[in-house]
């Protein structure tokens, strides 16, 4: 007669044993890891060589005009912004004075055409005096 | 000696002032250079370019210095730059060689022999492991195994979500205990 209840019980102590086994290893391995990437020592003179370089960058003469001061991106948003709105105006402008044009063209030529047509007409009246 | 600047705070009022005199610079350097230098080597497998970007993330916080509030402040930023500035030269480096493990370990021998106690065996093959992962897997594994940091403190460094760090970091070691059991059959097997 199998005991159930001795197998499953047994089988639930070897999981719990594979479980502790392998939390074992995933702490050896990290702390495996640890060991492995403990800091380097920094190269002979790396400090040296660091604070030389900061101080060229201390002896440069500092400029007041800087094109990361957020004045100066202000100011060429500002121009931009300036130049697109006189550039809008100027061409609506422009296409206004085209369209005035164009219209003062029409009614020359209308006016034309009626100065034409009534000459025609005056010409006819004056060749037939009968009328 | 006081051609950098003309402050004389202590590096834990930084805001307060404009630049470092040079010896606190030099003691600041001399703090955070085994930190930063490792984050960058380990990053780039490269010695002289990971001097570079140390080099210029020092210079960086030279700069920025009146920005940062306290010593924690200045370490997260290091952490921060050195990681962003390493990826960024591995990115940018024009052609990348890809080391074997032998001509890897060769070459991390006479990197640990300037810089670093001479590693055992065992501890080339796993950092030849970790050159394998890509950058941003390295870095994340740096952080949380050299500098000992937390997910939520690596995802605050990086602004990285916490679940991105953490894929990362699983990802990562699932990886390296996978290539690690490789390599052992491999070595095993002669």
């Amino acid at each position: 007669m199998v005991d159930f209840r001795k197998s499953a019980k047994r089988r639930q102590n070897d999981a719990s044993e594979i479980d502790d086994r392998s939390a074992a290893d995933e702490a050896l391995f990290e702390q495996e890891l640890r060991n492995v990437l403990r800091p380097l020592v920094a190269p002979e003179g790396f400090a040296d060589r660091v604070v030389a370089r900061a101080r060229e960058i201390s002896l440069q003469p500092v400029h007041s005009f800087s094109t990361r001061r957020p004045i100066f991106r202000w100011a060429v948003a500002a121009v931009l912004l300036l130049t697109i709105a006189s550039g809008g105006y100027l061409e609506h402008q422009r296409a206004r004075r085209i369209a005035g044009e164009h219209a003062r063209q029409q009614v020359l030529l209308a006016l034309r055409i009626t100065s034409t047509t009534l000459q025609d007409v005056r010409n006819k009246v004056d060749s037939n005096p009968s009328n | 000696m006081g051609e950098i600047g003309l402050r004389s705070a202590h590096p834990k009022s930084f805001a307060s002032s404009a630049r470092p005199s040079s010896q606190e610079f030099r003691e600041l350097v001399e703090a955070h250079q085994s930190r930063v230098f490792s984050i960058a080597f380990r990053i780039l497998e490269d010695r002289w370019t990971a001097e570079e970007v140390a080099q210029d993330v020092f210079l960086a916080l030279y700069k920025n210095l009146d920005r940062l509030e306290s010593e924690e402040h200045v370490l997260a930023w290091l952490r921060r730059v050195t990681v962003h500035r390493a990826i960024d030269a591995h990115r940018h480096r024009a052609s990348r060689v890809d080391f074997t493990a032998e001509e890897f370990c060769e070459e991390r021998t006479i990197v640990a022999s300037e810089i670093d106690a001479s590693p055992s065996i065992a501890s080339r093959r796993v950092e030849y492991l970790i050159a394998t992962l890509s950058p941003t897997q390295r870095a994340i594994l740096l952080l949380r195994y050299q500098e000992d940091m937390l997910p939520t403190e690596i995802a605050t460094t990086l602004a990285m979500p916490l679940g991105t760090v953490k894929s990362h970091l699983q990802r990562a070691l699932k990886l390296l205990r996978a290539k690690a059991a490789r390599l052992q059959k491999e070595v095993a097997h002669g």
